[in-house]
């Protein structure tokens, strides 16, 4: 009888913290799709952006098609269970965050686009965008941080290696990119 | 006007055309506090006698009850001579900067700030002083609050306790947002465990730990309250939260305002000085005002960047 219930006190403790794993798994997956979300939001915007700045910045070929180039990768499906694939989509967000960082720099060397109407009002948009991605990344990594805990702390790391859940990429943004965008800054 | 304006513009607030006024409700007000001084010593008399004359009786009782009641009435006349002048002072201060007075706000004000919990439950309140108007295009109401929650004993006594005093502010914020973020002070792990069953909304794990040891945040949508909630945002409240004239600070986000309750020692615009004619008492009401700026600055609230 003592066996038994010694047999049964386990077992609840191994569901529990098997509950416990997948409810933090799912937390990240929901996290990760809120950044997805603001992501698909910028991605939106990018083409406006281009449209405005491509009447103005003819001879910054490079930089239009950076971000062209970047847009297009950062769309790219992937598994969100694979850690792999998720690290490489933040990756190349983080690229296409930093291609637009260089385009607004370029910018200033332009008066004329400075000045556009459309353009002050595509930055702010964009401006508030960034904010809602910097909010989604501080919700994902949060929850990131969870879930690697567990991952890696005996004894929910073995029941998450016996179910094969891994811990997930952070969401991490370059020193320099850190910087909050102030629309005065540039137009 | 910018903030840099309105503060000079209330500094060099011209209280010559009140000195006559100041001076008369001066007068008033010792003409109405000698008869409040002549009232006790003669009820006190009174109640002295009677201790003599009959001992401790019941009748001490009663008689001891009427003399704080009737001093009580005449008190109530010195009040409202102070009353008066600052119904007349405060309007003109607040209109000096475009801004809006009213000594007696109506009760709904205080509905918002009930519905998100950020103020404590009460039984009684008092309500004064709401200005209103525009700080650098930031819509505002600010208003002071008492409130009181009457308890019984087991023998059935009743006691009253002031649970707050202090500013219930609504701003307008600079962010787009639709949800309900609300920030309470933290009360430990236990605490938090049972207050957080009648909370809107799930609990926010912030990564500020000096933030986190002292508020506790639930939110209706998580990617919002974090959005709302800044590092440097985070920041800035802990800075204001620990100014040395705030006891408390709690606040929520809603319908594109910040709600802020702050709980705060003593009472506001009622002057430095005890002397209705004294300059000390506009200075003092100055001083009072000038925090509705401080409150505007040091939380940044005129900022147009979104991040």
């Amino acid at each position: 009888m003592a066996f038994l219930i010694g047999l049964a006190v386990i077992a609840l403790f191994v569901y529990i913290l098997y509950a416990r794993l997948i409810k933090l798994k799912n937390s990240a997956l929901e996290a990760l799709s809120s950044i997805d979300v603001q992501l698909k939001k910028r991605h939106d915007l990018v083409p406006n952006i281009l449209k405005i700045a491509k009447k103005f910045m003819d001879h910054e070929e490079g930089v239009l098609s950076k971000v062209t180039q970047m847009r297009s990768i950062s769309a790219s499906d992937y598994d969100k269970n694979n850690p792999e694939e998720v690290s490489q989509h933040l990756e190349a967000n983080k690229q296409l965050q930093s291609a637009m960082m260089n385009l607004f720099a370029v910018a200033e060397n332009y008066p004329d686009l400075k000045s556009q109407e459309t353009m002050v009002r595509a930055q702010e948009t964009y401006e508030e965008v960034e904010g809602h991605i910097s909010a989604a990344r501080r919700f994902y990594n949060s929850s990131v941080t969870d879930l690697k805990n567990a991952v890696e702390i005996f004894p929910s790391s073995a029941i998450a290696s016996m179910i094969g859940i891994k811990a997930m990429p952070f969401f991490e943004m370059d020193e320099a990119e850190r910087k909050p965008i102030d629309a005065s800054d540039y137009m | 006007m910018t903030i840099a304006e309105m503060r000079e513009a209330l500094h060099s607030f011209d209280s010559s055309g009140f000195s006559a006024l100041l001076d008369d409700l001066e007068q008033k007000r010792k003409d109405a506090f000698k008869l409040f001084l002549g009232v006790v010593f003669v009820s006190g008399f009174v109640v002295f006698f009677i201790i003599l004359t009959q001992g401790m009786t019941d009748i001490v009782k009663f008689a001891g009850f009427g003399a704080v009641f009737i001093s009580f009435i005449f008190y109530r006349r010195v009040m409202a001579v102070r009353k008066e002048a600052k119904g007349k002072l405060m309007p003109a201060l607040c209109d000096q900067i475009g801004l809006e007075y009213f000594l007696n706000p109506p009760d709904y004000v205080i509905r918002e700030f009930d519905q998100l919990s950020i103020i404590p439950s009460y039984d009684e309140k008092t309500l004064e002083d709401q200005i209103t108007g525009k700080v650098e295009e930031i819509d505002f109401e600010l208003l002071e609050a008492k409130l009181v929650k009457v308890t019984r004993d087991s023998k059935g006594r009743r006691s009253k306790n002031t649970v707050f005093r202090g500013f219930l502010v609504k701003f307008d914020f600079h962010k787009n947002f639709s949800g309900e973020t609300i920030i309470t002070k933290d009360h430990t792990f236990i605490g938090n465990f049972f207050t957080g069953f009648g909370k809107n909304g799930d609990r926010v794990k912030l990564e500020d730990s000096r933030f986190e040891d002292e508020f506790e945040v639930h939110s209706s949508d998580q990617v919002e309250a974090r959005y709302l909630l800044t590092p440097t945002f985070m920041e800035r409240l802990l800075h204001f939260s620990r100014l040395p004239n705030i006891q408390q600070l709690q606040l929520a986000f809603k319908n594109g305002s910040i709600y802020m309750a702050i709980k705060r020692r003593g009472n506001a615009f009622e002057g430095g000085s005890f002397n209705l004619n004294d300059p000390k008492l506009i200075e003092q009401n100055i001083r009072d005002i000038a925090l509705i700026f401080d409150m505007v600055t040091e939380l940044n609230l005129t900022q147009e960047t979104k991040i």
